[in-house]
């Protein structure tokens, strides 16, 4: 199972050893980094409902536009804040199934209304 | 695992050498060859616990996605009685305690046993600020429907019968006036807004309540993990070695965070 970091007794760096060798360390800086990116992607997020507001997108766009960010914002979370970069493979195959679950969730039932017509006419988002 | 072990040699030193930890206590236990090994089997556990608390949320996700596709329209009217400032606070919040979380698990993996107590501290009230906001626009939710404009002047007691909607799902359910050409249209394609049962705009407000209602359920569970874990660090039970209760703690933590990340966009930025 630890195949590839079966490095004995590696997980017992104790004191000060900074960002290094070390599998499963993420430095500092790279937290402040993806934080600060969370920050503009809140601000984007933010900015374009304000501007949608004032100009008339097509409602799908915007409902696009907001999806896109969070989802960018989730990667960076589940990517470096909760370390699935750095992690073994079978708990980056767990986070992925848990998104992959749910997508399959979404397709077969979105799948199974529009094949029998519904909803009518006011949707699909125009 | 497929390596059967005889159990009947408790004396025995056991069969990994190469480690000179003496005793067996929660930084190893038996049944684990490495430290970083039994981090790694937590992990994966926490993370298949994760995955169904996603399955959790994804049938409400579910349902928003089936009757948001179905009623565009009663989604742009309703979306704009929510209070979107508090909501752009709430994320920033939440964004900031997920920072404070990862910092304190990587303080914990260098041994640094004042640092870590600090950023738990910090998270903790972080929650708390998150809780009181929702607890505010809550209330002012409910506040409307007993007629008062505010929360505030709903406890003393000043200037009933100000405003005239309820938006909390229910009999006394009330749909301001749809105002904008949105709304307008909106109200001539599912009849005019009716009090009660009947209102469309309920359906958006129904999820609304279930949604955040479930994350602020799961905002105090964290609380509670987290204040535990801050009192582990405090008496000194998580060292550098071990640290795997801070690390799936946050896990749960910035999990919360996620799950929010959806919600502030498709309740609060809706046009």
């Amino acid at each position: 199972m630890a195949r590839s970091h079966a490095n004995p007794g590696h997980g017992a760096h104790g004191s000060d050893t900074g960002a290094e060798h070390s599998h499963g360390h993420i430095g500092q800086a790279t937290y402040y980094k993806v934080f600060a990116a969370l920050m503009v992607l809140m601000a984007l997020t933010v900015g374009a409902w304000w501007i949608e507001g004032i100009i008339a997108l097509p409602r799908l766009l915007g409902v696009a536009i907001a999806m896109t960010i969070a989802i960018a914002k989730t990667v960076l979370i589940v990517l470096f804040f909760m370390h699935v970069k750095v992690s073994e493979r079978a708990t980056q195959l767990y986070a992925a199934a848990a998104f992959l679950g749910f997508a399959i969730l979404v397709i077969i039932t979105m799948g199974d209304y529009f094949a029998r017509g519904w909803p009518p006419p006011p949707g699909p988002l125009p | 695992m497929a390596t059967t072990t005889p159990t009947a040699k408790p004396a025995q030193p056991h069969g990994h050498d190469g480690h000179d930890h003496g005793v067996h206590g929660r930084e190893l236990q038996h049944h684990f060859e490495t430290v970083q090994q039994q981090k790694e089997t937590a992990t994966l556990g926490m993370w298949a616990f994760l995955v169904t608390e996603i399955m959790l949320f994804g049938g409400i996700f579910m349902a928003y996605i089936v009757y948001r596709w179905a009623f565009p329209e009663v989604w742009a009217a309703a979306a704009h009685h929510l209070n979107t400032p508090l909501g752009a606070v709430n994320t920033v919040v939440l964004l900031v305690s997920s920072l404070t979380v990862a910092l304190a698990v990587n303080a914990a993996e260098e041994g640094k046993r004042r640092r870590v107590l600090t950023m738990l501290g910090v998270t903790l009230v972080l929650g708390l600020t998150f809780l009181l906001i929702k607890g505010y626009e809550y209330s002012e939710k409910f506040a409307h429907c007993a007629g008062y404009a505010t929360p505030i002047s709903w406890v003393t007691g000043t200037g009933q019968h100000a405003v005239d909607e309820c938006l909390v799902p229910g009999r006394a359910f009330l749909f301001p006036e749809a105002h904008g050409a949105e709304g307008a249209a909106a109200a001539s394609e599912h009849g005019a807004p009716q009090p009660g049962l009947g209102s469309p705009y309920q359906l958006f407000y129904f999820l609304y309540f279930v949604a955040t209602g479930l994350h602020a359920v799961h905002m105090i569970v964290g609380l509670t993990i987290v204040s535990i874990l801050t009192f582990l660090v405090w008496r000194g039970m998580i060292t550098a070695t071990y640290f795997t209760p801070i690390e799936i703690g946050g896990l749960y933590w910035h999990l919360i965070d996620i799950i929010w990340v959806f919600l502030f966009p498709l309740f609060y930025l809706v046009h």
